[in-house]
């Protein structure tokens, strides 16, 4: 006799336990499946251990700088499997607190990995043998993992994804990241901040390509000026594997060039994890290694649904987590808002820190917008002088005909934690006036926010 | 959009217009976002009536956009900010402009064509128009007025819209009822005798005023209307004398123009239209003559003057000019 639930959601990462959670909420009877760790990529091995990583690289980076706050330590120095330990152990309690989440919830938890044997059905094969599963809808929310590309796979030991990289068993001295998107301008940032030599190659003419092209040229200058060598249109041809180092051979602008390193991180992108699960055989329409859904995250099969990165960019969990949110109330009859991937903000964590929502400047050109554009300097900030971080950029992107805020772009310190008042702004679909008759505290970070909104109708204050 | 001033514009335009649109009729706010607000303001959109998608049905962008499926988020064809930011009420505020059909080239407005524009718009959509037309024959006054105009010595030409305002004061203070304007809540009466005549300028038309032309024989008022309409042909004339009167009259008569129907002056409740004195075919005690008729058309504020009275009013009119010797008294 098969267990039966309303809703069997599949991968509990940012959008599955979300998506699990809302249901139970609604009154849904929920099973969750996960073959691996609660709290998916995510919180073991994606988001928060990074996070961790950096902030040990960012409070090592101020100790090289005390003198510059009056202080004074003697050899300041790491230990990178202490580093790592920290890392390992934030994943773990927070990942406990995802599984307390669940229970408080009365969610099911199944270990075991699931595949859909039929529309309302999941075989579950688990540490105690295989299960069957009904459920009137089924969540896909299985994630993705790296791309790897032919013959320059990653082996787990020369050539890394991102998690080798985040539990590297010693510092490497030289190190390529192949892709400059935010996981690997992460990882540059880190492993720059605990000395190795780092060159990141990137195919497209710029770092950080989705980023307003001021902000990523911006972040690039401050990476070089920290060390890291930047090259662009550059294409990996070969890893030529050795005895503890691999010479990668690059294509730059139709010249060779070859680059010995110990360690190579690749970070050209994720594939949606959408095999084994019976998918194509039940009739899902997959895309680009991507489940193909509606506005509420419906598949091309009734009855089965799919959120998160499984299903398509932008490959980020509070997405997934918001997906996982509209997915249900759907279900649930309710008429969610779809997401509007225009209003989600994107973070890298790398030291600058980079974030951004809305249209970029050249793609806010380009759709038609007769646009106003302000930007503000850290160095015209009090805050950041108190700091000691003068080096960033706010950036504001206006529709000129509405005052819409369409877009704004930061590069700097604590970026990461005041793009939110601009993606509030956008959500709430605040005009200029708004943004300029909001009073925001001083000495902050924030207040360089409004000088942006101010400076693009040429009334900035302190610059 | 020009860069400094339009923030003045949009800061100034702001209170007033986002009171008009974003209140329902009981006065209570309308749910919706700030930029929703704006663009329905840019377009002339009223929100009351629009369902909002938004969290407890704020409306949204989206709302809008689908409200105008034909239009996208693309900016629209740019119109002069002053006209777009203007209040809602503002009747001469374009709707959003169609697909000119052929070529064309933009003409910029002069300040009298928007007030024209603005306050004729007004009238035909706020004023509730009636229209009464009466024959009036001409032969006595033109007889009348040839002899004046060819006596010895005579260094005045009277024309035939003198006698026409002389004949219209002398009548208003027979029914000085249709010498008013509608207030709303009440009839504002004018106890003056004051009264506009539409004259042709420049790319427009402007309407100085005789006033107290009850009190003022013809050959002033000729005099009068000479120099005023001197005055109005280059632009000389000061704002007291065109803005005021109780009562207007246009005349095309001198253009050969049979008969027309005028467009209100607001704030005033009637307006007199004159047509050509020509020679017609008229039936008198069954027998048919020949005589001059001049066709004149009122056009009334039927909130202020009923046909009734407005007819009475006419009939004077008519006794007026038929008997012209009265318009020398």
């Amino acid at each position: 006799m098969a267990a039966s639930f309303d809703i069997a959601v599949i991968g509990g990462g940012p959008g599955g336990y979300v998506a699990a959670i809302r249901a139970a909420q609604l009154g849904f009877s929920v099973a969750l499946i996960e073959r691996e760790h609660l709290g998916g990529i995510c919180l073991n091995w994606g988001c928060i251990p990074t996070k961790s990583l950096l902030r040990s690289a960012e409070v090592f980076g101020t100790l090289q700088h005390l003198d510059d706050f009056g202080l004074e330590a003697q050899n300041p120095a790491f230990d990178i499997a202490a580093i790592v330990k920290r890392s390992r152990q934030i994943a773990e309690q927070l990942n406990r607190g995802v599984g307390h989440l669940l229970r408080k919830n009365k969610v099911q938890v199944i270990d075991g990995s699931a595949r859909l044997r039929g529309p309302g059905t999941v075989e579950v094969d688990g540490p105690s043998g295989s299960q069957m599963i009904q459920a009137e809808s089924i969540i896909v929310a299985t994630g993705a993992r790296a791309r790897q590309l032919p013959g320059l796979e990653s082996d787990g030991h020369l050539v890394w994804t991102y998690k080798e990289a985040m539990m590297p068993p010693a510092m490497p001295k030289s190190l390529l990241v192949v892709g400059s998107g935010a996981i690997g301008i992460e990882f540059a940032s880190f492993y720059k901040a605990l000395g190795a030599d780092v060159t990141v190659i990137e195919v497209m003419d710029r770092i950080l390509p989705v980023e307003d092209e001021e902000i990523s040229g911006f972040a690039r200058k401050r990476l070089e000026q920290r060390g890291i060598a930047i090259l662009t249109d550059a294409r990996l041809q070969r890893l030529d594997r050795g005895e503890g180092h691999v010479t990668a051979v690059v294509a730059i602008n139709g010249e060779e060039r070859r680059i010995t390193v110990d360690r190579v991180i690749m970070a050209v992108g994720i594939v949606g994890n959408t095999e084994g699960l019976g998918l194509e055989r039940l009739g899902v329409d997959i895309e680009n290694g991507h489940i193909v859904i509606d506005r509420h995250c419906r598949t091309s099969v009734p009855g089965i649904h799919a959120i998160g990165d499984v299903a398509g960019p932008p490959w980020l969990a509070h997405k997934a987590s918001h997906e996982g949110v509209v997915c249900v109330e759907a279900i649930a009859g309710r008429d969610p808002h779809p997401l509007d991937v225009s209003k989600i903000p994107g973070c890298t964590y790398s030291e600058p820190q980079i974030a951004s929502v809305g249209l970029t400047e050249r793609t806010a050109r380009e759709a038609g917008y007769d646009v106003k554009v302000g930007r503000f300097p850290y160095v015209g900030n009090g805050k950041a002088i108190v700091l000691g971080d003068t080096e960033g950029l706010i950036k504001t992107v206006f529709d000129a005909k509405t005052g819409e805020l369409l877009g704004a772009h930061l590069v700097g310190s604590e970026v990461t934690e005041l793009i939110q008042g601009f993606v509030i702004a956008r959500q709430l679909e605040a005009t200029e006036l708004d943004l300029m008759q909001t009073v925001f505290p001083h000495p902050t970070l924030s207040e360089m926010m409004h000088e942006a909104t101010l400076d693009a109708y040429g009334r900035a204050v302190h610059f | 959009m020009r860069q400094k001033p339009s923030v003045t514009v949009l800061e100034t335009g702001m209170s007033t217009s986002r009171t008009a649109f974003t209140q329902n009729a009981s006065g209570g706010r309308i749910l919706a976002s700030p930029l929703a607000k704006r663009i329905a303001e840019q377009a002339g959109l009223d929100l009351r009536g629009l369902k909002g998608s938004g969290p407890r049905g704020r409306i949204v962008k989206a709302d809008l956009e689908r409200a105008r499926p034909t239009e996208t988020t693309m900016p629209q064809p740019v119109v002069a900010p002053l006209a777009t930011r203007s209040p809602p009420k503002d009747v001469t505020k374009p709707a959003p402009l169609e697909a000119p059909g052929g070529a064309y080239r933009e003409v910029p407005i002069s300040s009298v064509r928007k007030i024209i524009a603005k306050r004729l718009t007004e009238s035909k959509q706020t004023i509730p128009h009636i229209y009464l037309t009466i024959d009036c024959e001409l032969d006595p006054l033109l007889k009348l007025r040839r002899a004046i105009n060819e006596r010895d010595g005579a260094t005045f030409k009277i024309s035939v819209n003198d006698f026409v305002v002389r004949a219209t004061a002398l009548a208003i203070a027979k029914k000085p009822e249709v010498n008013a304007s509608w207030g709303g809540d009440k009839i504002l009466r004018y106890l003056d005798i004051d009264i506009s005549v539409a004259v042709a300028i420049d790319d427009g038309l402007i309407t100085p005023i005789v006033r107290t032309a009850d009190r003022k024989s013809v050959a002033a008022i000729s005099d009068e209307m000479k120099e005023l309409a001197a005055r109005a042909r280059s632009n000389r004339l000061k704002p007291e004398e065109f803005q005021g009167g109780g009562f207007s009259i246009s005349n095309l008569g001198m253009y050969g123009v049979r008969e027309f129907a005028a467009v209100i002056n607001p704030p005033q409740a009637c307006i007199l239209a004159i047509g050509a004195g020509e020679q017609r075919a008229i039936v008198k005690s069954g027998a048919l003559t020949v005589g001059t008729v001049m066709t004149c058309t009122l056009s009334i504020d039927h909130r202020v003057v009923d046909g009734a009275l407005g007819a009475q009013f006419l009939a004077e009119f008519k006794r007026q000019i038929e008997d012209p010797i009265g318009l020398l008294l």
